[in-house]
């Protein structure tokens, strides 16, 4: 993408670089933050998790040697970060991370940033059962229909697994819905 | 030669059970995406359109905080130990026993420990660490037990 190229080159100059990156921040913004709030699901946590994000890619922009799209480079960083802030928060609480889980779902519903019906809080709860890698998965490619040639980058899988995983969410959510 | 017999000799092959498995598959996630496909979350107003970074100075901060990710555990034991000497060295008549777990659990509770270690640490003190003799053995075995591997990764 040459946009992509043309902003990646600017934000590696000391001179353009505060500019640049105020660009790179109002195009990623929205995208980045979704991604992140379907794994964090509260907003408050997807407001520190995106802060950092952003912070993280503007200190380490200079490392970024262009062997990936500079888009699923971010989404990498995002992905690891809400990753690291839901271990850290799950080691501050004293808690599993499956049990940091299940309660961000259950605040769901007296959460004012929430306003799902019956069956979209259903639906995050069976995405909260999934393994990790099939939320992901799951998240990215159904609400974000991400490619898998992209998702493979973002989360360094092969293409083959990652179909894998998500006919397997796909079927398993579907088994919760059903059954519940 | 026919189509057909082309099509039949044909050398290109898919995965076993493929066409059985994909009308599962592909009819499963219309059903679902029938019946939901928002998630339901939202945001406060205008959060997005009036969400800004403050960009970070470039400073000597700037390096202690990269210190302060890769060596962090430095900070922690040396914080852990001046600790305990000045549990130990308090008259012997008021003093506690202090396991490591109940030390560990107090440094856990204080939230974002090696954050607040750094902002109080000159470089100076940094470069006091040095003294320490900590054997490769142990920083690995530290960073194995306490650090997310994708943290490192990004770094």
């Amino acid at each position: 993408m040459q946009n992509e190229a043309k902003l990646l080159s600017l934000l590696k100059l000391d001179n353009s670089k505060e500019l640049a990156f105020k660009t790179l921040v109002k195009r990623y913004k929205e995208k980045l933050y979704w991604h992140i709030r379907k794994i964090v699901i509260s907003h408050d946590d997807a407001d520190d998790v995106l802060q950092n994000t952003f912070i993280k890619i503007f200190r380490n922009i200079d490392k970024f040697k262009g062997d990936s799209k500079l888009y699923t480079w971010m989404y990498r960083i995002a992905t690891n970060e809400s990753i690291s802030f839901l271990n850290s928060k799950a080691k501050r609480n004293q808690v599993s991370n499956e049990t940091l889980n299940e309660n961000a779902i259950q605040n769901l519903v007296a959460d004012v940033y929430f306003e799902g019906d019956e069956i979209q809080l259903k639906l995050q709860k069976a995405i909260a059962q999934l393994p990790r890698i099939q939320q992901l998965v799951f998240n990215m490619r159904y609400f974000d229909d991400i490619k898998y040639k992209d998702m493979s980058s973002i989360l360094e899988t092969s293409e083959g697994a990652l179909k894998a995983s998500y006919h397997i969410a796909v079927k398993k959510i579907k088994t919760y819905l059903q059954a519940d | 030669m026919s189509i057909n017999k082309i099509h039949k000799n044909s050398p290109f092959k898919v995965p076993k059970e493929y066409f059985e498995r994909f009308d599962a598959t592909f009819f499963n996630e219309i059903e679902l995406k029938t019946s939901v496909k928002e998630t339901g979350f939202k945001t406060p107003d205008s959060y997005l359109n009036d969400f800004n970074i403050s960009i970070p100075k470039i400073s000597k901060f700037s390096n202690l905080r990269k210190l302060n990710k890769k060596y962090s555990f430095y900070v922690f034991r040396t914080a852990a130990a001046l600790f305990l000497l000045f549990m130990f060295s308090l008259p012997s008549e008021d003093t506690q026993e202090i396991s490591y777990e109940i030390l560990e659990n107090y440094l856990i509770n204080e939230g974002n420990q090696s954050e607040a270690f750094i902002d109080v640490l000159t470089l100076e003190d940094l470069n006091d660490l040095s003294i320490l003799e900590v054997s490769y053995y142990e920083i690995e075995n530290y960073i194995l037990q306490n650090a997310s591997i994708e943290t490192l990764l990004i770094y």
